[in-house]
């Protein structure tokens, strides 16, 4: 399939997540290929969108290939700001490059290596491939909700979903932010967490949302503290 | 953009919440301000002169962002925004990046500022030694070290205060970010801050601060322009991530520069049992102890021992001289009582018969007797009779409650400042939730039992309206007040210990039913549950006796011209026969609904002018043997569950609106007396099974 399809099967398939099947005019604005209405047109003789009463609708078979470009695209987000630590519209523009030339194993083994993520930086949720639903019932995911780990257990931040607006400055306040290692005193009838020299109870909600490597049963006060540590490291690394 | 600095006079204290702000402030001003070990012990902001600074002082309710997510966090926001005050930044020192994390967007506003490096002796027993002399190089503002409590530190922090600078220290945002930054920021009106770190705030999703640049002056016009930029920039950027991460790269430079790691591990005992406390055995096991304590110090000691002295031995009767309780004879006995044994032993008799005794003889000597025709019979009345201002007003106030509420600040104090509530907050977070409410609201509702006025202010630190609606109306229907909730005890304990049982598992019951319908009724869901557990601390002896001086202050104060006030009515009434009518009037209800004396309707209609007064009211009626113990399980119900205070009226006006609490008022009326219906109900077919008082 030509990339310019692709790209306008991904975005009919954006635009109708937000609601209703888009209309054409809509489309046809915000796409940013040269020519969407004949890229349209050869869309439609692949039988891949229909056209109703100016509104654009996915076939079945136009719904497959929609999803695996919006899969691989999200995903490669995901890779470029977890991993790889690229931000705003950079991550946009290479993720946009990424997505076309990976194969769906490559994609695959890059949700693995993800844990299957269920969202996209921008919040938006990642459509789940035939990985996901092994992973769920295979052990040993590389990346838990903070949620799941058990009392005694401690994990570091990877990566945190927030739901709502504010949640990540908050939670990041409280020294839950990517990078922060958090140790698990209890699971029941509240979670509590220690974070540094701060004691949190939280529920179950709260911080379902926060991915965590799990480190094992590490002693809630390491014998060498963390930022003791850190004039241990070679000089020119992590200072300012 | 250039900040003016010529808001020279006005200081601020900012910092996570219970970091030891209000220490600072009464070190610095010179004024109290209520104190305790748990987050949001402060909703509303203190102002005070301090000499040291030369200048306002705002003490802030604590915050770990500037983001604000419940109305107390933004009072603190908002203070910075509007006002532009120099801020003195209070660090826990053994937690120095959540407040760096504050520092950042402090710094960001272009406010000066300087840093209290506080509670630095507990870092240093944990062996964490932050580096005052290269936090105040990196950052630019003068950096001092304190422990508040001590009043270690204060002067130099006064002093660095005087100094304070903008910050030199900032995080490096991506250059697409910051453009966006200072595009919106040229949209924003006048104010005494940058423009920048208040665009920051919009960019990292906080929507709120539009209301309060409304309050600065925001053109209509010039909103629409900032929101659809701010739009298209949210569309363009993951703007909340940039931030998030620029700071936190921010934070890791400077936390590596500037803290040292000793020794760690000290303090282990306390922390065990800090934990400990956070698991249902131990938890439920502390729970039951407390509530024992309550009711041994507060119930038997204070409302049975204590008030029977006050009132029998040290007030009297005008009519009669005191009789010793453990001798018989007229006069006062002191005496105490043999701990696990029944046994009353006498210290000593004195021939001291009562102050009320006393005033009764001083007047009749005037020819001022009950006896006396006209004005003077009246006079004797209003002083020294049924419902006399010195023989009901002031010994209800001195002589009832007065004790009862002391040794509940006291113990109350105790518990506050041990660390214990926000565990127990933790612990029932399930269990709230089944009302509509989670973990936190706990706080509220403990703090009801010392005063709902009080609490209901706190219901700020809730997260959304809708907690604050269903805990402001649970602390109306059913949360007891310190000294009504003595006054209760006391007389139910005089009855069966299974009375106090009963009813606090009754109003329990209605506290969970009614959170439970509104929780249906209300849109919305209960909102995430996330607590600071702060460190487990043995109570300062000076800060409890403080403390409780403050308070006990504070209720005689407020109290006593109320109780005054209330009797003056209730002896007007009764002189000119509208008590009667009024009682009649009510006796529909009072009687035949729920089966008690006309009497009681005046117990419930004064608890609206204090809630311990209608419950003292009732108190007198049992100790005279006019209720059955049923009739008192039922009164007590019902004066419990009644109406809110005329204090905490006012406040749930002010903090809920009007219409809220006219609504919330009618529901309680109608649903407290058929909750006393009802209970008077159960208790009649508990006593046709044959079980009873």
């Amino acid at each position: 399939m030509r990339k310019d399809e692709e790209e306008l099967l991904q975005l009919i398939w954006t635009m109708a997540e937000e609601g209703a099947s888009p209309l054409r005019a809509d489309v046809v604005r915000a796409s940013t290929e040269e020519d969407p209405d004949e890229t349209l047109k050869r869309l439609a003789a692949l039988e891949y969108v229909l056209e109703e009463g100016g509104r654009l609708a996915l076939t079945a078979s136009g719904a497959v290939q929609a999803r695996r470009v919006v899969r691989s695209h999200r995903l490669a987000e995901r890779l470029l700001n977890d991993v790889l630590g690229v931000c705003n519209d950079e991550r946009e523009r290479q993720a946009c490059e990424i997505e076309h030339s990976l194969t769906d194993d490559a994609v695959d083994a890059i949700c693995t290596l993800l844990g299957h993520p269920e969202e996209c930086p921008h919040g938006k949720p990642i459509p789940p491939g035939p990985c996901c639903e092994q992973a769920h019932k295979a052990i040993g995911r590389l990346f838990v909700p903070l949620s799941e780990l058990g009392p005694g257990e401690s994990g570091r931040v990877a990566y945190i979903m927030s739901k709502r607006r504010g949640q990540l400055d908050r939670l990041a306040a409280l020294g839950i932010y990517p990078g922060a290692t958090v140790y698990v005193h209890q699971r029941q009838p509240g979670i509590v967490l220690q974070v540094d020299e701060t004691q949190l109870a939280v529920d179950q909600e709260s911080v379902s949302g926060v991915l965590v490597r799990p480190l094992g049963r590490v002693p809630a006060r390491p014998r060498r503290h963390r930022h003791g540590m850190r004039f241990l490291r070679l000089p020119g690394r992590g200072r300012g | 953009m250039t900040v003016e600095t010529e808001n020279k006079g006005l200081f601020a204290l900012l910092g996570n919440p219970n970091v030891g702000k209000s220490v600072l402030f009464a070190a610095l001003t010179g004024r109290y301000a209520v104190v305790s070990n748990y987050p949001g012990t402060t909703v509303e902001v203190a102002r005070g002169q301090s000499r040291s600074l030369g200048g306002e002082l705002l003490d802030a309710p604590g915050s770990n962002s500037l983001l604000a997510c419940s109305e107390d966090e933004r009072v603190a926001r908002d203070i910075l925004i509007q006002e532009g005050p120099t801020v003195i930044l209070v660090a826990d020192s053994k937690n120095l990046r959540r407040a760096l994390h504050l520092a950042l967007q402090v710094g960001e506003l272009g406010l000066p500022a300087a840093v209290a490096l506080n509670m630095a002796d507990e870092a240093d027993s944990l062996g964490i030694r932050p580096d005052a002399g290269a936090l105040s190089r990196m950052l630019g503002v003068p950096v001092v070290r304190t422990v508040a409590v001590e009043r270690e530190g204060i002067e130099a922090l006064a002093h660095g205060a005087r100094r304070a600078a903008p910050m030199a220290w900032g995080a490096r945002y991506p250059e697409s970010l910051e453009a966006e930054a200072q595009a919106l920021a040229a949209l924003m009106p006048e104010m005494p801050v940058s423009g920048r770190g208040v665009a920051l705030m919009l960019l990292a999703g906080d929507d709120a601060v539009l209301e309060t640049l409304r309050g600065l002056g925001l053109s209509p016009r010039a909103e629409e322009r900032l929101s659809a930029g701010l739009g298209e920039a949210r569309r363009r950027l993951d703007a909340r991530r940039m931030i998030e991460a620029a700071r936190r790269r921010a934070i890791d430079g400077a936390m590596a520069g500037c803290t040292r790691c000793a020794r760690p591990e000290v303090g282990r005992f306390r922390r065990r049992i800090g934990l400990a406390l956070l698991r249902p055995s131990w938890g439920f096991i502390a729970l039951a102890l407390t509530v024992l304590l309550l009711y041994k110090v507060v119930g038997q000691f204070g409302a049975g021992t204590c008030v029977n002295f006050m009132l029998s031995g040290v007030f009297g009767d005008p009519q009669g001289p005191a009789v010793g309780a453990v001798t018989g004879q007229p006069g006062l006995d002191l005496w105490y009582r043999l701990p696990f044994a029944e046994e009353h032993r006498l210290l000593a008799h004195t021939g001291f018969q009562g102050i009320n005794w006393y005033l009764g003889q001083a007047a009749r000597g005037l020819g001022l007797g009950p006896e006396a025709p006209g004005w003077r019979g009246g006079l004797w009345g209003g002083l020294l009779g049924e419902f006399g201002l010195v023989s009901m007003g002031l010994t209800y106030a001195l002589a009832i409650v007065l004790p009862i509420v002391g040794l509940f600040f006291l113990c109350f104090g105790l518990l506050e400042d041990s660390g214990y509530l926000p565990r127990l907050a933790a612990l029932s977070d399930k269990l709230m939730r089944k009302a509509g409410l989670n973990g936190k609201a706990l706080l509220p509702m403990v703090l009801g039992l010392g005063c709902c006025a009080m609490a209901t202010l706190t219901t700020r630190i809730l997260d959304s309206k809708r907690e604050r609606i269903i805990a402001t109306m649970l602390l109306a229907l059913g949360i007891p007040c310190s000294a009504q909730l003595g006054v209760i005890m006391g007389i139910l304990s005089a009855v069966s210990p299974w009375a106090v049982a009963l009813v606090l598992g009754f109003v329990a019951a209605h506290l969970m039913l009614v959170g439970w319908g509104l929780d249906r009724l209300l849109p919305g869901e209960i909102s995430d549950f996330l607590l600071e557990i702060p460190p487990m601390r043995v109570p300062s002896p000076r800060n409890i006796a403080h403390k409780t001086f403050v308070r006990l202050r504070w209720f005689l104060r407020e109290a006593v011209p109320i109780f005054l006030a209330g009797t003056l009515v209730l002896f007007v009434a009764d002189r000119t026969g509208a008590l009667r009518a009024f009682e009649r009037a009510l006796a529909p209800v009072v009687r035949g609904v729920l089966g008690l004396p006309e009497g009681t309707a005046w117990a419930f209609v004064m608890g609206f002018l204090r809630r311990d007064y209608g419950a003292a009211g009732l108190y007198r009626m049992a100790k005279a043997g006019e209720l059955s113990g049923a009739q008192v399980v039922v009164s007590v119900l019902v004066v419990t569950l009644f109406v809110p205070c005329v204090a905490q009226f006012f406040v749930m006006i002010k903090e809920r609106g009007l219409r809220v609490t006219a609504a919330m008022t009618c529901f309680i009326l109608v649903y407290a007396v058929a909750a006393g219906a009802l209970a008077r109900a159960m208790l009649a077919g508990a006593a046709a099974l044959g079980i009873g008082f």
